[in-house]
This record gives structure tokens, C-alpha cells and sequence, in this order.
């Protein structure tokens, strides 16, 4: 029901569907004018993040809404901050106001990101940094469930943040038993908020 | 983790860079404590004398073009280097035209000069990658790993680098991306298919870090895919330089532990935005570590040599490069200030 995967019966149907029109194109080359094949359709849903609007400083979160629904897009994927309307100075009636409008103007909102995990890394050498980041990717967790969507980008660690002048280097194997620990934490909250943590590859470099 | 190669098992005493006995291990720290209580009287601290060996590879020498291999051999000895490393290829008389004669001559001539031969390196892994999608290339380059291995065993070095596979080779345009699972599975059929072409010569396989072939990104990575074999014979050939763009060689190497069999220092500067060949440096021209590098080698136990590896042999004056990076070396390794 969740998950972006469909079950056996819809993907044996698509595939059926694609052969047939595999070879009608296959039919269409033939002929000695050529036609373009026909492409393949993918079920993809269409979104796009709130970081490619200018916003806040020129668009409202309702404008960019308005925009990405105008541009054809299915969803919208917006960031958690310290400062903006998506931060921890809104709270579940603020949340709730800005999923309403998503709803009414007929977007959805298909995942939570955030920078602040590069500011406070789970894996950072400072354990105020580490509880700080936990704290805020619980924040997040809810933030999401409480716009309606299921999807939390989670940044699990970092060796390294190269565009970070404050950032202390991890050895690999501290960051991987700390990035273990504080995924596992996280856990009964996504649980309990039907959330999936989702861990984002980043190579720069964990 | 494979027992037997972070203790002192007498099968190591002989021919690995670990297992220096253990009064000498004892030594070394308490001399280390006693140089701090020096450090507290306000004198400058004698530096800590580390035990590696000093070791170049040829491709620092304008080799074959301006220099002959003995040339080469006699500047590192005179520049008081411990060993020189060589690199086997298609065309010189380190490649597959010499045979067990011509190697044993120039094993005499290494031998005469007073020079030890510390490892084999070679750039073949790049054309004949041991993972490449095309099997004319992978059988290649197993037929070329076993040939270099050979040559080590004939110029008498238990040293063989090898490249164990690539996902991607970026400055080759001939080269077609590997899927990390495929290159992994043909990887481990390769090295496997060499051991016992290795035990037979009594080499070592010594798997190096790349990172740039988008394979074996992590130490975690490395020791799983080293201890997967079960065999002494294969190890890490460590490169400092290779993984600094976004990892710190004094984080992996505690990991690598006993594991590291060889080793190349190479410079790395974090602060270039070039990301090339070029990017190499000249010993302590850039951003690594080299205190806690060193230390860390110390930690495991590492006793074998340090070479440095570096593509351009300067235009002008080559020798300078040898003789700066021995000095640098010395330095480093507390012989000399």
C-alpha cells in the first residue's frame, strides 16, 4: 500500500503493455517513412524540490505550490530549516495549515530534506552536535507525517563535509557504528509516525 | 579479520614488514615517553625514530628517456634510499620481453649496487582491467598479473601491487563502466584464480586503495573483500594519497591494521580543485597528515618500506626530486633534525 513498488499482477500487466507497443514500433520502423518509436511510459510520479524556488525571498511556499502544480508536477519536496515556516518554529496547527493548502491546491508533498545534518551530523565528534541532530531529525519525522508525507531524507553520517570549515574528520569505522546507533534511535518515532527513514547516498564521503 | 596477521606468527618473521620483536617494540614507546618528559624541560624534543624503509618508484626518474635503470638505481642509492620499486609494462626490459635471464641480471646489478627492489607496481591494470566487460581484456590481465608476479619473484621482491578491478577509470575514454556488484564478483574470481600462482613464487598479492576506480571505497570495504580470501598471500598495498579527496589515510590505516603489506606515500594537497594526476605532489607539499600518518603505521606494527610514488620526474635537474624526497624521507623518519 505504501511503498513507491507496485505488486506482481500491475507489473506483469505493464509489461504486457510494453511488449505490445515494443512491437508495434518495431512495425513503425519498417515502413519506409520513419516514424518516431513511440517511447516507453514509466510510472514515475513527477516532483520537484523547494530549493530550485527562490524562496523565501521572493516566492511564498504558496506561490512555489502553485507554480510546481501549474508546471504539471504531482508532488513537491520541501526543507526543513531553523528559520523558515518549515522549522521548529511551526508547530502541528502550522503544519496542518500548509498541508491544507498543498491539498487545496492539489499537490502533493512527497518528502521532507533538510541541511541540518551537516551542521549536526549524527556522526559528529561533538556529542552536543550528535543529540542536536538526532533531536532535529526527530523533528523532521514529524514534520513530515503531520504535512502527509511518509518520506524522511536521512544524511546518516559523514567522514568528511569538505564545504564545512568546522567540521572534525571521523575514521570511517566510528562514523559507521555511530551512523548505526542513531538510525537505530530513530526508529520506534518513524515507526510510531508511519514515516520511512530514508538514507540518502551522499559519497562525499561515508 | 585473518588470524595470525596482527600477531607475530613465525610465518611473518621472515619475509613481512611486521613483527618487529616485541623488546624492540617496548623500546621504541618508552624511548617515545622519555622524549616527551624532554619535551617538558623546554628543549627541543628529539624527533621519534620510525623503523620504515625508504623506498622511490622509477616513475619519479625520467626513465627509460634520460635515464638508464642502473642510472636510476645508483642515484636512489646515493641519495640513501633502502629500495627502489619498479613498473612492469609492455615495452621496456621490465616487461614481458625479458625473461628469467634478463630479470636476474638486473636482480645482480640491483644486488652490485646495493639497492633492494621493494615491490612491483604496474599501470596494466588500467588497459586490462582484471574486471572489464570484455573477457579478451580480463584474461589479459590475469595473464599479465601472473607475468609481473613472476618478475617479482625473479628480481627478488615478494611484493606484487595489484588493482583488483574498476568500476569506472576516469582518464580512460575506452573504458566501459562495470556495475559495483559485477566488478566486485569478477574481482574476487581474479584474485582467487592468482593465489596459487602466488604461493607457488612466494609473493604477495597486495591489493592497492584507488579510489578513483570507484571500487573498495572504505577501509571496511578493503578488509572484507582481503579477508574474503583466506589467504596470507593476499594484502593491502596502502596508498596515503589515492582516497584524500574526502578520507584521511590516519583513519584507514588503523583499520588496514597487519593487513598492509606495501606501502606508497603520496602528496595530496585538499586545498587544489584539480583532481588529476596532477593533483600529486612533492613529499610534504600538501595537506596530509604526515605525523599521524607515520605514528599510525607505527601503531600496527609496520616495519616494511615507504615508497614514494610520483608520475612527473622533473624536466630540468631530476635528480633534485630524489634527492628532496630522500631528505624529506629522512626527516620524517627521524634520522635526520
Amino acid at each position: 500500500m505504501s511503498g513507491p513498488y507496485p505488486d506482481r499482477r500491475e507489473l506483469l500487466a505493464s509489461s504486457v503493455v510494453f511488449g505490445a507497443s515494443a512491437l508495434g514500433a518495431t512495425a513503425a520502423t519498417a515502413q519506409p517513412k520513419v516514424a518516431d518509436k513511440p517511447r516507453k511510459k514509466y510510472p514515475f510520479k513527477k516532483s520537484i524540490n523547494l530549493w530550485a524556488f527562490p524562496y523565501p525571498e521572493k516566492m511564498s511556499l504558496e506561490t512555489c505550490m502553485k507554480l510546481a502544480k501549474e508546471a504539471g508536477f504531482d508532488g513537491i519536496e520541501l526543507n526543513y530549516d531553523l528559520d523558515s515556516e518549515l522549522s521548529p518554529k511551526s508547530g502541528p496547527k502550522e503544519f496542518a495549515a500548509i498541508r491544507r493548502m498543498a491539498e487545496t491546491i492539489g499537490i502533493n508533498v512527497s518528502g521532507m530534506c533538510s541541511f541540518l545534518f551537516w551542521p549536526y551530523p549524527l556522526t559528529s565528534n561533538d556529542p552536543m552536535k550528535r543529540s542536536r541532530g538526532l533531536e532535529l531529525a526527530g523533528k523532521i519525522a514529524e514534520c513530515a507525517a503531520e504535512l502527509g508525507t511518509e518520506n524522511v531524507l536521512v544524511v546518516p553520517g559523514a567522514v568528511c563535509i569538505p564545504w564545512r570549515t568546522d567540521h572534525e574528520p571521523v575514521p570511517n569505522d566510528v562514523c559507521d557504528k555511530r551512523a548505526r546507533e542513531a538510525i537505530k534511535s530513530l526508529i520506534p518515532a518513524a515507526e510510531k509516525l508511519k514515516v520511512y527513514l530514508n538514507i540518502e547516498n551522499i559519497f562525499l564521503k561515508f | 579479520m585473518m588470524a595470525g596477521i596482527t600477531t607475530c606468527s613465525p610465518r611473518f618473521i621472515m619475509s613481512g614488514p611486521y613483527c618487529p620483536d616485541r623488546r624492540q617494540l617496548f623500546a621504541l614507546s618508552a624511548g617515545f615517553v622519555g622524549m616527551q618528559t624532554t619535551a617538558a624541560d623546554q628543549k627541543p624534543a628529539p624527533r621519534k625514530r620510525y623503523p620504515f624503509k625508504k623506498s622511490i618508484n622509477l616513475w619519479a626518474f625520467p626513465y627509460p628517456e634520460k635515464m638508464s635503470l642502473e642510472a636510476c638505481m645508483k642515484l636512489a642509492k646515493e641519495a640513501g634510499f633502502d629500495g627502489i620499486e619498479l613498473n612492469y609494462d609492455l615495452e621496456s626490459e621490465l616487461s614481458p620481453k625479458s625473461g628469467p635471464k634478463e630479470f636476474a641480471a638486473i636482480r645482480r646489478m640491483a644486488e652490485k649496487i646495493g639497492i633492494n627492489i621493494s615491490g612491483m607496481c604496474s599501470f596494466l591494470f588500467w588497459p586490462y582491467p582484471l574486471t572489464s566487460n570484455d573477457p579478451a581484456k580480463r584474461s589479459r590481465g590475469l595473464e599479465l598479473a601472473g607475468k609481473i608476479a613472476e618478475a617479482a619473484a625473479e628480481l627478488g621482491t615478494e611484493n606484487v601491487l595489484v588493482v583488483p578491478g574498476a568500476v569506472c577509470i576516469p582518464w580512460r575514454t575506452d573504458h566501459e563502466p562495470v556495475r559495483n556488484d559485477v566488478c566486485d564478483k569478477r574481482a574476487r574470481e581474479a584474485i582467487r584464480s592468482l593465489i596459487p600462482a602466488a604461493e607457488k613464487l612466494k609473493v604477495y598479492l597486495n591489493m592497492e586503495n584507488i579510489f578513483f576506480n570507484g571500487y573498495l571505497l572504505s577501509p571496511g570495504e578493503m578488509n572484507d573483500f582481503v579477508d574474503s580470501f583466506k589467504s596470507d598471500r593476499v594484502r593491502v598495498h596502502f596508498d596515503t594519497g589515492n582516497i584524500m579527496e574526502y578520507q584521511y589515510p590516519e583513519h584507514w590505516i588503523p583499520q588496514l591494521g597487519g593487513r598492509i603489506k606495501n606501502v606508497h606515500l603520496k602528496e595530496w594537497s585538499k586545498k587544489g580543485t584539480d583532481h588529476s594526476l596532477e593533483s600529486f605532489r612533492p613529499l610534504l607539499d600538501g595537506t596530509t597528515n604526515w605525523p599521524a600518518v607515520l605514528e599510525a603505521f607505527d601503531q600496527t606494527g609496520y616495519k616494511g618500506y615507504l615508497t614514494f610514488e610520483y608520475f612527473h620526474p622533473y624536466m630540468h635537474y631530476p635528480e633534485a626530486l630524489v634527492h628532496q624526497t630522500a631528505d624529506s624521507l629522512d626527516r620524517m623518519l627521524g634520522i635526520k633534525g
